[in-house]
């Protein structure tokens, strides 16, 4: 029988409703269903293990190295037999830079891989709720700060959220007393962690003696720091500090400083140490600070891992830029095969997790400075660098293949107040 | 008074790059009437080939910047012009605006498909460490250059457009191009000589940045953005006052730097620039800012109540079902699309019915999730609540702009509006920790839509009503007012309708429902980073509502279905880098120039099978005549009607 108009209307939105409800009820009682008995991954030849990471979006290729360095390791490993008779499998996934894909394909590496292994995506927090389901262990360098605590997460180099290292500002400031006096800073604000770093390494420096004169935040689309040079010349800065600026923005600065007769120390953190920090002679003199080894090649005649890894890498993509995403991919791989192999041939999770807890010293063979993965404590080495026509120089310590260390020199972002 | 000079020099070489990227802006648009957003996004394709030429294949310098500049832009630009933007003049604003933003997606998807992003690439410097002082400040050859170029260009422009015929020619075609036709001028020869010069501004404004910035198919895109204030300056018709904007943004940031107090300086030098442009939009004589024209177009047939209802139910019931047939990554996306689509659906209220140009809607959906998350935990419906009652109000305050501004201007406060709140509110630790936002799901009732699934139908369900809901504004007195006011503010205006109640009522609606969409796509994703709230994401998304039909309520639910699936389609297809941009841009070049986007084409399908099955009919010795619509006319004009 045919209804009146606003009978139809009104039938079909409850029927659409109603249908709604029904499958509220129905997916709710399906959540939650658990099959799984055996190890996900693992086979009598292969173990494999996921990973999550941002490539083709939102710029294309942006953490394509992170996916490299950790195939490069495992291709390394199967070289020479696998682990404990098995090769290694990557399952490598696209973010895509879309949260729910980075979730679903959590929920599908958690469900059929073994771990997660390697992966770097901006939106990493999206991966927690699989990893906390189903207990999946996570070996990888991590951005967002809950996901960083979680206990399934294992770092070869431990981020605590909040905090860096003090030791380098500590030995500079006892070579350089009257250039902490007036630090000269230029940050980024292109990225909200950009911005959060340099808080922590304001209040780091702060609590050490030093005294920012000038500092400001660049949009991404600044082209020159020309201003900021007059003016960091006129306030007297006598040393500039550049951690959260690319690699590219600090080449600029470090010419613009010569430009300008700006001729006191440019400071850096390990993002400089990048093909794309190239400022030509005008970037003589800059000091690089960072608890990796150079891992571009100088350092491959004393810390033979070094060349390995180049070999590798290069191997897994010819085209690789050998990134710091690079390393941080194959560091993961590597202190998850060590723990691997000590779980033995009847590796499951657990015993993975328990083989994870107990590496309180791991250095990847020379590429990092010793780490606690762990407990979570950041290593407290650092090597210095001095860059010189086109060439990073270790300028320390020596012998070259050692690092400086400081004892208690982490500096926990607890502190407040400090004035900007 | 030393450094004062040293700020203004600095501030100068700034305002000159920002000069060469207006300039070109300003010369296409003049003789065109066609803003070019794509025109950064052309400077960066070609400043890469120049990379190509010089470091990649290793030809001389010059010989490379010779062939990219004079050669191989004039060429682009002519074919493009050709192609592309020939069949644009006389279009409406916003197949303008879709039209070269589809452009500028697909240089940006070849650009990242052509040369992989994951290898560094330099561009050095012509010369290594020569440099000049001026006024107490050392300024290296390139610098000098850059201002030389700007110089040149301004001086050259002057002389084209003053002292030769085809100059004169551009200019009278922009006063009036029936009577310039009548004098013998060919408006498609000075269309394509203005293309020419655009495209060659560009590529120099891109080879001239490039060493400074890097290799960055980002960067070099996006940066001209910031040289839109200064075309505004310049009302987008005058080169000099285009010039003085450029001076007063350049040596405006230089001074910033130099003498505002280190408290404000950081919200000072990251307002600056849309800063400016805002202010020139808004001091500008409104007379001067009437741009655009009225397009006469058949309005498409106003979904009834009942077609609206049906396709809210048949919405509801696909994502039932989808929802159960469908698993892991599809789901996730399902969700994601509906929830994009409900924000699309307020751009068919605003720019398919009221006719503004919105390109801030991921600025809504980011307000949204945050508001989302500061109420009662982030899981209550008082969230939800909020992020409605946010966003209508910050949709109510860009109303206040509009109530003055149309078209491309009002598209260019909204791109402004998104740029300033991604760089000084999104970015910002104490408003958003870590750069990432934890949302919660609504408690309706107690139901806590844990599941992904019942999410999605939850999102489906709200989406439906809300399709239900806009329906009906539109046949009612409301929609009526919404549409004559998109035809004709000046006959609203004379038939006494209340053109500032009306914008206003638009744009607080509008942002509610982008708000809510907000929550929901929140909701749904869980964690969300603020770079997905960049304003290059809000002008995807108004290319997606186009390409699907803004002016049909379907559209919204195509465009954010579209705009979730096309990452995960790229994802199968890795050697194309640059897939759902190269997707979206082809789609909106294809058939953005009709106002119904993809509706027409599911129009014409239906035409022609209906011809088909008339021919067949009247093979078969029935009636042969073809249908006909309401008013008689060949159904071959007939628009899509369904909402």
């Amino acid at each position: 029988m045919r209804l009146r108009k606003g009978r139809t209307v009104t039938c079909g939105l409850a029927l659409a409703i109603g249908v709604g409800t029904l499958s509220l009820g129905a997916t709710a009682s399906v959540a939650g269903a658990d099959t799984a008995t055996t190890t996900p991954g693992i086979t009598a030849t292969t173990i494999t293990v996921g990973s999550i990471s941002d490539i083709s979006s939102p710029i294309p290729g942006l953490f394509e190295g992170a996916k490299v360095g950790t195939q490069a390791y495992f291709d390394y490993i199967n070289s020479q037999g696998g682990v404990n008779g098995r090769k290694l499998v990557l399952d490598a996934r696209d973010s895509a830079f879309s949260s729910g894909t980075v979730a679903s394909e959590a929920q599908s590496i958690a469900k059929n891989d073994f771990a997660f292994v390697g992966g770097y995506s901006l939106l990493d927090g999206a991966e927690q709720p699989a990893i906390d389901a189903d207990k999946v262990p996570m070996i990888a360098q991590t951005l967002t700060p809950s996901l960083s605590a979680d206990p399934n997460l294992y770092s070869a180099i431990p981020t605590v959220n909040g905090g860096a290292g003090n030791g380098f500002f500590k030995w500079f400031k006892s070579q350089n007393p009257a250039a902490v006096k007036a630090v000269g800073f230029i940050g980024s604000n292109a990225a909200a962690s950009a911005v959060a770093s340099e808080h922590v390494y304001r209040n780091l420096t702060y609590n050490l003696g030093y005294k920012w004169v000038y500092s400001r935040d660049a949009g991404y689309t600044e082209t020159t720091f020309l201003p900021d040079m007059i003016k960091m010349k006129s306030s007297g800065v006598k040393m500039v500090l550049e951690i959260t600026e690319g690699p590219t923005e600090i080449s600029s600065m470090a010419q613009e400083m010569k430009q300008q007769g700006l001729n006191v120390p440019l400071v850096t953190g390990a993002g400089t140490y990048s093909k794309a920090f190239d400022p030509g002679s005008a970037g003589n003199g800059t000091l690089l600070y960072t608890s990796t080894a150079l891992y571009m090649g100088e350092d491959a005649k004393v810390i033979p891992a070094v060349g390995t890894f180049d070999k590798w890498a290069k191997k897994a993509d010819p085209q690789t830029a050998l990134d710091l995403f690079t390393l941080d991919g194959w560091i993961n791989a590597q202190l998850f095969v060590q723990a691997l192999k000590n779980a033995g041939t009847s590796a499951t999770r657990a015993s993975l997790v328990a083989q994870l807890n107990k590496v309180d010293s791991f250095n990847a063979s020379g590429l990092i400075t010793s780490q606690n993965p762990a407990q979570k404590i950041p290593g407290q080495c650092w090597i210095i660098a001095k860059y010189n026509n086109g060439k990073w120089l270790r300028t320390s310590p020596d012998p070259k293949s050692a690092f400086i260390c400081n004892p208690n020199g982490f500096y926990p972002a607890s502190y407040k107040g400090i004035p900007r | 008074m030393t450094e004062f000079l040293s700020l203004l020099v600095t501030g100068v070489v700034t305002g000159s790059i920002y000069a060469v990227t207006a300039s070109g802006l300003v010369v296409t648009y003049n003789a065109t009437g066609i803003f070019n957003f794509a025109h950064g996004a052309v400077g960066m394709f070609l400043a890469y080939l120049y990379w190509q030429l010089w470091q990649g294949w290793g030809w001389n310098p010059i010989l490379a910047l010779v062939v990219v500049l004079l050669v191989v832009a004039p060429v682009f630009a002519l074919a493009v012009e050709r192609v592309l933007m020939r069949p644009l003049y006389g279009s409406s604003l916003n197949t303008t605006i879709v039209v070269t933003l589809g452009m500028f997606l697909i240089l940006y998807g070849l650009t990242s498909t052509i040369w992989n992003q994951s290898v560094v690439r330099n561009l050095p410097s012509w010369f290594s460490s020569d440099q000049v002082d001026v006024l107490n400040v050392n300024l290296t050859y390139e610098q000098l250059i850059t201002v030389g170029c700007a110089v040149g260009v301004a001086a050259g422009l002057w002389v084209l457009f003053k002292r030769t015929r085809i100059g004169v020619s551009m200019r009278a075609v922009v006063d009036d191009p029936a009577l310039a036709s009548m004098t013998g001028a060919r408006s498609s020869r000075i269309s394509g000589f203005a293309w020419m010069i655009g495209f060659m501004l560009a590529g120099l404004a891109g080879i001239l940045l490039a060493p400074g910035t890097g290799m960055s198919i980002q960067i070099l895109s996006e940066l001209v953005i910031f040289g839109y204030a200064a075309a505004i300056v310049g009302r987008l018709r005058s080169l000099p006052l285009t010039f003085l904007g450029a001076m007063i943004l350049g040596i405006g940031e230089s001074m910033a730097v130099g003498y505002v107090p280190s408290s404000a300086l950081n919200d000072v030098t990251a307002v600056l620039p849309m800063g400016l442009l805002i202010i020139a939009l808004l001091i500008l004589p409104q007379a001067k800012l009437t741009v655009g024209r009225v397009v006469r177009l058949r309005a498409p047939r106003v979904p009834s109540l009942t077609t609206t209802v049906v396709s809210g139910v048949v919405l509801v019931a696909v994502s039932v079902l989808l929802s159960s047939l469908i698993t892991g990554n599809n789901l996730y996306t399902l969700g994601l699309g509906l929830s994009i689509g409900l924000a699309a659906l307020s751009l068919v209220l605003l720019s398919g019915y009221g006719g503004q140009a919105w390109l801030c809607q991921f600025t809504f959906i980011g307000l949204g999730c945050w508001a989302m998350t500061k109420v009662d935990g982030g899981s209550s419906i008082l969230g939800v609540l909020a992020a409605i009652g946010l966003c209508a109000a910050a949709g109510g305050i860009l109303a206040l702009p509009a109530l003055r501004l149309r078209g491309l201007y009002m598209a260019l406060t909204t791109l402004a509006f998104a740029a300033l709140m991604d760089s000084i509110f999104f970015i910002n630790p104490s408003v958003v920790n870590g750069g990432s936002l934890t949302v919660g799901r609504p408690d309706i009732f107690g139901m806590r839509f844990t599941s992904d699934r019942s999410f999605i139908v939850l999102i489906a369900i709200v989406f439906a009503l809300c399709l239900i809901g806009v329906g009906a504004l539109r046949r009612g007195p409301f929609g009526r007012r919404l549409v004559a006011m998109s035809d004709s503010q000046a006959a609203c205006a004379t038939v006494g309708m209340n053109i500032t109640k009306t914008k206003l009522a638009v744009f607080i609606l509008a942002g509610g429902l982008a708000g809510l969409a907000g929550a929901l796509y929140g909701g749904m994703s869980r964690t969300v980073s603020v770079s997905q709230f960049s304003f290059v994401n809000s002008m995807v998304l108004f290319v997606a509502v186009v390409l699907a039909g803004v002016t049909i309520l379907s559209g919204s639910v195509q465009a954010g279905i579209g705009l979730a699936f096309a990452p995960v389609i790229g994802l199968h297809i890795p050697s194309i880098s640059g897939f759902t941009y190269i997707l979206f841009g082809v789609g909106i070049v294809a058939v953005g120039r009709n106002p119904y986007g993809m509706g027409r084409v599911y129009s014409d399908i239906g035409t022609w099978w209906d011809k088909r099955r008339a021919e067949a009919r009247a093979d078969d010795g029935l009636t042969g005549n073809p249908p006909t619509d309401a008013t008689g006319s060949p159904l071959t004009e007939q628009v899509p009607s369904v909402g």
